[in-house]
Parts: C-alpha cells; structure tokens; sequence
C-alpha cells in the first residue's frame, strides 16, 4: 500500500454516482459468479447459464445489470451475444475499499495509542 | 433512518468493508474520542497525517457538522473532510454522511457507521464504511474477499 497521499484522499472522495452501481451490481451472488467465470475469457449467454438453474431470461438480466454498471460489454457473434469483463470498475470499487480498510487501520492504531496516553494521565492526576 | 435507529452489527464482521477492534477504555471514553474536537484531533487519519486542531468542528447532533482537516506530516498539504451526522445515540452509536467532494453537499450512500460496544473492560467499536445501496445495506459481505483476491490476480497479470 501506498503511503496517504493526496491521490489516496482523491480516492476516498470518489463520487458514489460511479461506485453505487457497481456495488449494487456486486450484491448478488449469481452476478459475482457470473464476473468469475468471464476472468476465463467470453462467453455466450448459454455459457453463462449452465452452471445455474435459471432460465435464460432471468441470466439475460443479470448481464443487463451488470453492462449498466460498466462491468462488461456485450457483442454480437452471429446468432449469440457474448459478454466481455471490463475490470475498470473492479478495480475502482477494490480500490476504493482497500483505501479505507488501510485508512481505518492506521487510524485506529493511532487512537489506541492516544486512549493509553489519554488514561495513563488521567490515573496520574487521580494519584496527584 | 429516524434519530433513535441503531441498526443491528451485521454477522459478517471480517470482510473487507467492516473493520471491528477492542480498545482497553470504556465506552463514554471512546465516544468522546469520536465526539469532541480537542480528542478527535489526536489521532484521527492515517500515519502519514495529523489533524490540524483548529479546523475541528463538531456539532453533535443530527444534521450536525462533523469536518476536519487532516495535514501531511511532511509536505504540509491539506486533505480535508467534511461530512454531516446522521444518526447521535450516544454512547452506542454514530452515523455520518461523507460529501464525495468538499463542497459537493453530503451523499446519502457514502456513509459511516460507528458502532460502540462493552466488552468486558473493553470497548468493542465496529465500523461500517460504504455506498449503501438497498441491496448493498442488506447483503452478507461472504465472497467478497475471495472476489476481490481474484480480481487483484487478474489486474496484476495485465489480463483486464
């Protein structure tokens, strides 16, 4: 991890128009399955499906969901329509929680330390 | 959300958008230090900054201003934040919304949540940081982190 910086604090202050999406989109299971298997390359709309007891209608708008919130891109071969990952988005959306795990985490290092400090001279004024 | 909600800690505590910590204080303590400026400015930020003391403001009520500017330790640049307090249970519970932009106004969805519990001596705190949307704010966060470790893979190995 990068030290903070103005490019981390730019990070934290990502307009949420760009990110809600994506975390919406990421909230359903069959959808996070759905990304994971396009890690291994395009695939067909029945691709998809197989792995799922659902029907073809109901995996098509998932991949609506997800070509919405800009985590992939759709084209035409021939008769089938494949799906293509565009990770941008991911990276984004990781980025922007890794930025506050690591900003929470130095934080409250910060704070034990200043609550043992804050104590330790409230029992010294006690005993004074 | 009315004034007096506190939502419950949600099972999943280990994932990547929840941080939960035990501190050897008690609660009111570690509420304070959340809650009144002179504390706040103390610790808050990553190891890289401090608080400039004067630009805290805290108005600990709903709709209240809670605003700081964090410094860098070595260049003297200023990296502000400004967010404005939804839900003040105190000593139990804290919630704010965070403007994208300062300037831009609070943002419904990007909120955190504080939560502060006993835990023996202790004091447990948990926090919530997110774009809560309706189906973010309900979901079990299981998967995300072996999601995440996936994609991590594949940006590194130039894939995407």
């Amino acid at each position: 991890m990068k030290p903070f910086g103005y490019e981390n604090w730019k990070v934290m202050h990502m307009p949420t128009d760009t990110l809600s999406p994506v975390f919406s989109a990421l909230a359903d299971p069959t959808r996070r399955a759905i990304l994971l298997r396009l890690m291994d390359g395009d695939a067909s709309v029945s691709e998809l499906g197989a792995p799922f007891d659902m029907s073809q209608p109901a995996i098509s708008k998932h991949l609506r969901v997800l070509e919405s919130a800009g985590l992939i891109s759709r084209s035409r071969v021939a008769t089938a329509r494949y799906s293509h990952l565009e990770a941008k988005p991911l990276e984004q959306a990781n980025e922007w929680m890794q930025q506050y795990k690591q900003f929470w985490n130095e934080s409250l290092d910060k704070l034990d330390t200043a609550l043992a400090d804050y104590l330790n001279s409230e029992r010294g004024k006690e005993r004074a | 959300m009315s004034n007096d909600t506190i939502p419950e800690v949600p099972e999943v505590t280990d994932s990547d958008v929840f941080i939960t910590r035990a501190f050897e204080a008690p609660r009111e303590v570690v509420w304070n230090f959340f809650t009144r400026p002179e504390l706040v400015a103390l610790w808050f930020g990553p190891k890289e900054v401090h608080v400039d003391p004067a630009s805290v403001i805290i108005e600990l009520k709903v709709g209240g201003r809670w605003e700081l500017d964090m410094v860098d330790n070595v260049t003297g640049e200023r990296y502000p934040m400004r967010s404005t307090l939804v839900v003040v249970t105190p000593p139990e519970y804290l919630e704010g919304a965070a403007e994208a932009l300062p300037g831009s106004g609070p943002q419904n969805d990007l909120r955190l949540r504080i939560w502060f519990h006993d835990h023996g001596a202790k004091t447990r705190l948990t926090i919530h940081q997110g774009p809560f949307t309706p189906e973010f704010r309900d979901m079990t966060c299981l998967g995300w982190e072996s999601s995440f470790a996936k994609i991590d893979e594949l940006l590194a190995s130039g894939i995407a």
